[in-house]
């Protein structure tokens, strides 16, 4: 069999792949663009679907809401992002070396990851629940009085923050403590011969090497934190007012709760490229080649 | 060969033609899972064995069924042959063209199974839509006034009449963290509307005005919205986050003394299993507001769901039969007993002794619907997002991030947009 024909067979057998990609993602894609440039509102149809250019992404970027939905959106990325990775990272550097009963921690930590988060959203909703809620009953004994927790517009996006910090921090533990382990054992070494304190390995050995990983879980969460959209509709659907509603929330509001169609496309659009600027902005200054060091 | 070619074309002909026969006759509906979703479920074996038409039910959660039902009904695949749909959605949907209106089925097509002269008068008009009747109503409920008997007994307090007294017994109650006075619905989004709007009503303030123009923020509409804040300051302090679950919940965990809220609670909350408070509750009219006497604008908290016919389906006259069969006095009246359901419709079942002895409050419940205007929010095409914006905003007034005036203008304008935008007004 000769070159040409072995590419040949190749490309062909490739070509279903391809086809099937093609119509699941970008197809999809280019006609939610091309909806976000239209007033389509699919449960008015007698509307007709008329072209109006750029309309929806201006009506969108002079509304209160949209800018709202923006800022919960990042508080609650922000402050969710930096106690995972702390306490992920904390997690991770007490677990790296091996004790007994090790495993059965690690076990135990990483249980909240498999439990779906509607399940998690729906029985934390209950633990906070002003009257007959758990953590209103924990926090009587430290004499605090009972809150209402998501009825509170100034303690309702702190307590979803917290349950999305429970759910995922084993998350980041676990993928940071895996890159841990893969560090080789040659500069720990080293560093103990030449008399480095704890800090100063972690300072300057264990955290360099790590770069890549933090940054892949920094990814990682960063983009699902900006789609959470299960644990925020089921603990408060936004509310009170509207400081839990996110972007997700608003959009999904916007498509399938009011059928306004082509602005929902507009927002999915806006949320896309929200995303990929600030993965582009991580990758250029947290990432670099680490071999290159 | 050429016979036995010939045979196997005629086979399978054959069969074309007896499974063409037997797909005709096939119906499917999907509703909300409830009660009655369930005892009807449970029922339908008779009508397949009277009828010979297949009917197949799919049940699902109130949240998610209008979502899958407008997407099914927008993309036109007939899927489904009946679905439900509240009365306030109805415009959107007629509009659209996704409904059959049911007029002319009902003068010329009516099955032994119609009791169309048995719904209650209002839940019809609450499923017309500029004149055509588009749905039968299926369930329904009206705002009662709910109180705990024994409470008021104790303190010597008299069941308040108007929106005044009201106040001052949720004041003579509130008692933290044991007692609460009141509780309502203030969830932010489309849940409050149908009754925080029912208050700002009986104060004289409207939706929209005859052109369809948004008329939130008229000092009636404002004095309603400070009324329900104000009200609510005896209700227990996550309340901007209740729905009518938290509302029977508070109730029935003897936290709250008064709640006003659907007569369809009366089943659930007399039942022993289901509530720590059966017996102790008692039934009247929610108060009067200053506007108009109850009679002439009662905080009516009406809806309706409606079951329709989509206009897309190919099994028309079968679907209709259904949906006669469904929505009859018999079977009500059996789904009444057997499924705590007081969510009927039929005027019939809802007189009848066995309903007003298996429940109380029913006499008030009756009245209620006798003052209910179906009219007290706007049929409109736009209908769930104004609610949206309506009831966010309000929920943000009890809450306390918004200040009355201010919330209303913000509406008035975000209403005004989306009328625009849906060709309700023109621009």
């Amino acid at each position: 069999m000769n070159h040409l024909s072995e590419k040949r067979i190749f490309y062909v057998m490739f070509l279903p792949a391809i086809i099937v990609l093609v119509i699941i993602t970008l197809f999809p894609f280019i006609y939610a663009v091309f909806v976000s440039l239209t007033d389509m509102q699919i449960s008015r149809p007698q509307l007709g679907s008329p072209f109006i250019g750029l309309r929806n992404y201006l009506d969108l970027f002079t509304g209160y809401r949209f800018w709202n939905s923006f800022k919960v959106t990042f508080v609650f990325s922000f402050f969710a992002l930096l106690f995972e990775l702390l306490i992920g990272f904390g997690l991770a550097y007490l677990l790296k070396d091996e004790f007994r009963g090790r495993q059965i921690v690690i076990a135990l930590l990483i249980a909240p990851i498999v439990i779906p988060p509607i399940v998690s959203g729906l029985t934390w909703r209950f633990m906070y629940d002003a009257n007959i809620g758990f953590i209103n009953y924990l926090i009587g004994f430290f004499g605090v009085n009972a809150q209402a927790w998501l009825g509170n517009p100034s303690l309702a996006l702190p307590a979803i923050i917290i349950t999305d910090i429970w759910q995922w921090t084993p998350f980041v533990m676990l993928v940071i403590l895996s890159g841990i382990q893969a560090i080789p054992i040659e500069p720990f070494e080293a560093a103990r011969i030449d008399g480095a304190s704890n800090w100063q390995i972690l300072k300057y050995i264990m955290l360099p090497m790590l770069k890549s990983v933090v940054l892949v879980v920094l990814l990682l969460r960063t983009i699902e934190l900006f789609r959470t959209f299960d644990t925020i509709y089921i603990m408060t659907e936004g509310g009170p007012g509207v400081v839990t509603e996110a972007m997700s929330i608003h959009s999904y509001l916007q498509g399938f709760q009011f059928f306004n169609t082509g602005k929902a496309s507009a927002f999915a659009m806006i949320m896309l490229v929200t995303i990929i600027f600030i993965c582009q902005l991580y990758v250029k200054y947290g990432g670099g080649n680490p071999d290159a060091e | 060969m050429k016979r036995i070619s010939l045979l196997v074309i005629s086979f399978m002909l054959i069969s074309c033609l007896i499974s063409g026969i037997a797909l005709a006759e096939k119906v499917s509906i999907i509703t909300w899972e409830t009660a009655t979703a369930t005892a009807i479920k449970a029922l339908i074996p008779e009508f397949e064995k009277e009828t010979g038409i297949n009917v197949s039910m799919e049940m699902l959660p109130e949240s998610v069924l209008r979502e899958k039902v407008v997407l099914d009904l927008a993309s036109g695949t007939g899927a489904y042959d009946i679905f439900l749909v509240g009365n306030w959605v109805l415009a959107e949907y007629a509009e659209a063209g996704f409904l059959q209106p049911l007029d002319d089925l009902i003068a010329n097509n009516a099955s032994d199974y119609s009791s169309i002269d048995d719904f209650a008068a209002t839940y019809l008009d609450a499923l017309r839509y500029k004149g055509s009747l588009y749905a039968l109503p299926y369930y329904g409920h009206v705002g009662v006034l709910m109180y705990r008997k024994d409470w008021f007994e104790e303190k010597g307090i008299k069941v308040p009449q108007t929106t005044e007294e009201l106040l001052e017994t949720a004041k003579a109650f509130y008692d933290p963290p044991n007692r609460y006075g009141v509780a309502i619905r203030a969830k932010r989004g489309e849940d409050n509307p149908i009754i925080t709007t029912s208050f700002t009503w009986i104060y004289g303030g409207e939706w929209l005005n005859e052109e369809n123009y948004p008329t939130v923020n008229e000092p009636e509409f404002i004095e309603g919205v400070k009324y329900v804040r104000d009200l609510l300051k005896y209700a227990p302090p996550d309340v901007s986050r209740y729905d009518w679950v938290e509302v029977e919940n508070s109730f029935t965990s003897g936290k709250v003394a008064m709640i006003m809220d659907a007569s369809d609670f009366i089943g659930r909350i007399e039942n022993p299993e289901s509530s720590k408070i059966a017996g102790k509750i008692g039934y009247a009219l929610i108060p009067e507001g200053p506007f108009a006497p109850r009679e002439e604008r009662y905080a009516s908290h009406l809806f309706t769901a409606g079951m329709g016919i989509n206009a897309d389906s190919s099994n028309i006259d079968a679907a209709w039969k259904f949906l006669q069969w469904m929505s009859s006095t018999k079977i009500q009246l059996r789904t009444a007993m057997e499924g705590h359901n007081t969510g009927i419709t039929s005027v019939t079942v809802l007189e009848s002794e066995e309903f007003m002895n298996a429940y109380p409050g029913i006499d008030v419940m009756l009245k209620a619907l006798e003052y209910s205007n179906p009219n007290y929010m706007p049929h409109i095409s736009c209908y769930t997002e104004l609610c949206d914006i309506i009831g966010t905003h309000i929920s943000g007034v009890v809450a306390g991030t918004e200040e009355p005036e201010k919330a209303m203008e913000s509406a008035n304008t975000e209403m005004l947009k989306v009328l625009e935008k849906t060709g309700n007004i023109k621009k």
